[in-house]
């Protein structure tokens, strides 16, 4: 057994073990932290190491009541091309939300939802806004989308594939998600999905930070 | 919500940073310190990590115990010969289980009007995503003689400490692990995807991922006495932990409730699984106790009279309700 320090390998900032938190934010330095993916047969390292992570620009006008926040979502591509299948309208990436793994089913329908939603997306260039610890670090993220693409492709894999097929994916991305919570109901501001939400209370306000962000970026 | 159960034991570690004690959190894989509260997270270094209760009861104990339960039957009359602590070894694995499945489910029919009796069977598909947290403990080797099956209620709750082997006294065998923790893990998984699905499931298409796993060996230590009664040897074993008699023989029949504990582990699967070579370890550790001097086989009827009733086979499964 190997034992991680929680803390920052920059500024030496402590971080608090959090249940089934595994995405560290400092607050010093700002930078996220998660374990090194394990790799069969490799001792992992002791480091944490860094995450890079960027916010998802809001498609949708900031609406007035509730909290702005940001939901850190994997975005994984799926690679259907290595794979012998037709497409069609089929998602291309899986979006799983980091946070919620208590419910985890409920995760996973919010990752469906989130998954089959249409639409193009861009990164917002911007230092302002604060990135939310997360609790799924790469390798929760590869083994759940598989999850996912099987909830949220109709059709596929076939009966005869089922139990075998591997799902092409890609690289995971940590993602930051602009969403508004209100209460418990969750609603992101790219691909104007709705979820009741109980994994909120991690994530706070950024209003008058978005708001400024995309004022610099109109001007 | 439910939430697994916590475990407030410690694992025997101390912070690296104070020198204080480390606290398991809920999320078994976070550690914090006591004093200083830093934060640790452990992970698997490809080695299997021994554990083992702390300070299992000692020889006089045992002795203690065995001579209790003998008073209950009316024998004052015996004499402990000798006593070996066995180390028995169970695979502990911990994790969440998520999955995805497809399968057809044949509705039950009401059996009393005739017009149902014509109709085919109605079958519903179900497409549906499953999650669970799971703790369950595996025997690593067969143990059924010494009357134990699992452990996993036990070791939830109990302090645990590193067992080092080799700074074991010498009255003390380790018994070596037969199943491989693949086996372990393996079996963890099996029994995962097979609950997960009701049981009138047909067609089934399933897809199961364990994450976070933790997969460790708790050494669980077991006393097995040798007394002599009347002119006659007899074995006994004894949990290590509570100080209790689970199994033995003594110069009176009794009436034992073995059979219906017994088909409930096998019910459980938590006896089918053991191979024969388990049954050869346990023989050998047990054939290299004689060997250094135990005292002989029993003589008379080896009934397997006695079973703790705490220690039946257990599985401690938290399900995750949906809303
Ligand atoms: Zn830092």
């Amino acid at each position: 057994m190997i034992l991680t320090r929680l803390q920052c390998p920059h500024c030496g900032e402590p971080f608090e073990p959090v249940d089934d938190r595994r995405v560290f934010v400092c607050d010093g330095c700002r930078q996220s932290f998660s374990p090194s993916p394990s790799v069969e047969g490799a001792v992992p390292s002791t480091e944490l190491v860094a995450l890079e992570r960027a916010v998802v620009r809001p498609q949708r006008p900031l609406p007035a009541e509730g909290k702005i926040v940001l939901l850190p979502v994997w975005f994984v591509p799926i690679r259907w091309d290595a794979l012998n299948v037709t497409v069609g309208a089929w998602p291309t990436e899986v979006r799983l939300p980091a946070l919620g793994l208590a419910r985890t089913q409920l995760l996973i329908k919010f990752a469906s939802h989130l998954t089959r939603a249409r639409g193009a997306w861009e990164t917002l260039p911007t230092s302002r806004l604060t990135h939310a610890p997360a609790e799924l670090a790469m390798e929760d993220a590869f083994a759940v989308s598989e999850l996912v693409v099987f909830a949220s492709v109709e059709g596929w894999p076939r009966d005869e594939q089922a139990d075998r097929v591997e799902v092409p994916l890609g690289p995971p991305r940590l993602l930051d998600l602009p969403c508004q919570l209100d209460g418990l109901r969750l609603t992101d501001l790219v691909f104007g999905r709705s979820q009741h939400f109980e994994a909120g209370d991690s994530l706070r306000d950024q209003r008058e930070e978005m708001a400024l962000s995309l004022n610099e970026i109109m001007s | 919500m439910s939430s697994p159960p916590s475990t407030a034991a410690g694992l025997g570690i101390n912070c690296v940073q104070c020198g204080g004690v480390l606290r398991v959190k809920r999320d078994r894989a976070l550690l914090q310190c006591e004093y200083c509260r830093a934060g640790f997270l452990q992970r698997s270094d490809g080695e299997v990590d021994l554990y083992a209760p702390v300070g299992p009861v000692d020889r006089r104990q045992a002795a203690r115990a065995l001579a209790q339960q003998l008073r209950l039957h009316g024998i004052e009359d015996f004499a402990v010969i000798s006593g070996t602590l066995f180390h028995l070894p169970f695979w502990q694995v911990n994790g969440k289980v998520v999955g995805w499945q497809c399968y057809e489910e044949r509705e039950t029919l009401e059996r009393d009007t005739a017009v149902q009796e014509h109709l085919a069977p109605r079958t519903r598909s179900v497409e549906e995503t499953v999650s669970r947290d799971i703790s369950l403990s595996l025997p690593a080797c067969d143990i059924r003689g010494f009357g134990l099956v699992g452990v996993a209620s036990q070791v939830e709750t109990l302090p645990l400490k590193p067992l080092l082997v080799e700074r074991l006294p010498d009255d003390q065998r380790v018994c070596l692990p037969v199943r491989t923790a693949e086996a372990a893990v393996r079996a963890a998984r099996l029994s995962c995807s097979a609950s997960m699905l009701p049981r009138r499931a047909a067609r089934v298409r399933q897809r199961i991922q364990l994450i976070r796993t933790q997969l460790r060996l708790i050494y669980y230590p077991v006393w097995r006495l040798t007394y002599s009664s009347g002119g006659a040897h007899f074995d006994v074993t004894i949990d290590g932990v509570r100080g209790k008699v689970l199994r033995g023989s003594y110069p009176q029949r009794v009436r034992a409730g073995l059979g219906g504990w017994l088909a409930a582990a096998g019910l459980m699967g938590l006896l089918a699984p053991l191979d024969m070579a388990g049954g050869f370890a346990v023989w050998l550790v047990w054939a290299m106790a004689r060997a250094r001097g135990l005292g002989p086989p029993p003589a008379v009827s080896h009934l397997p009279g006695w079973l703790s009733d705490d220690l039946r086979p257990t599985r401690t499964v938290v399900r995750e309700m949906e809303p």
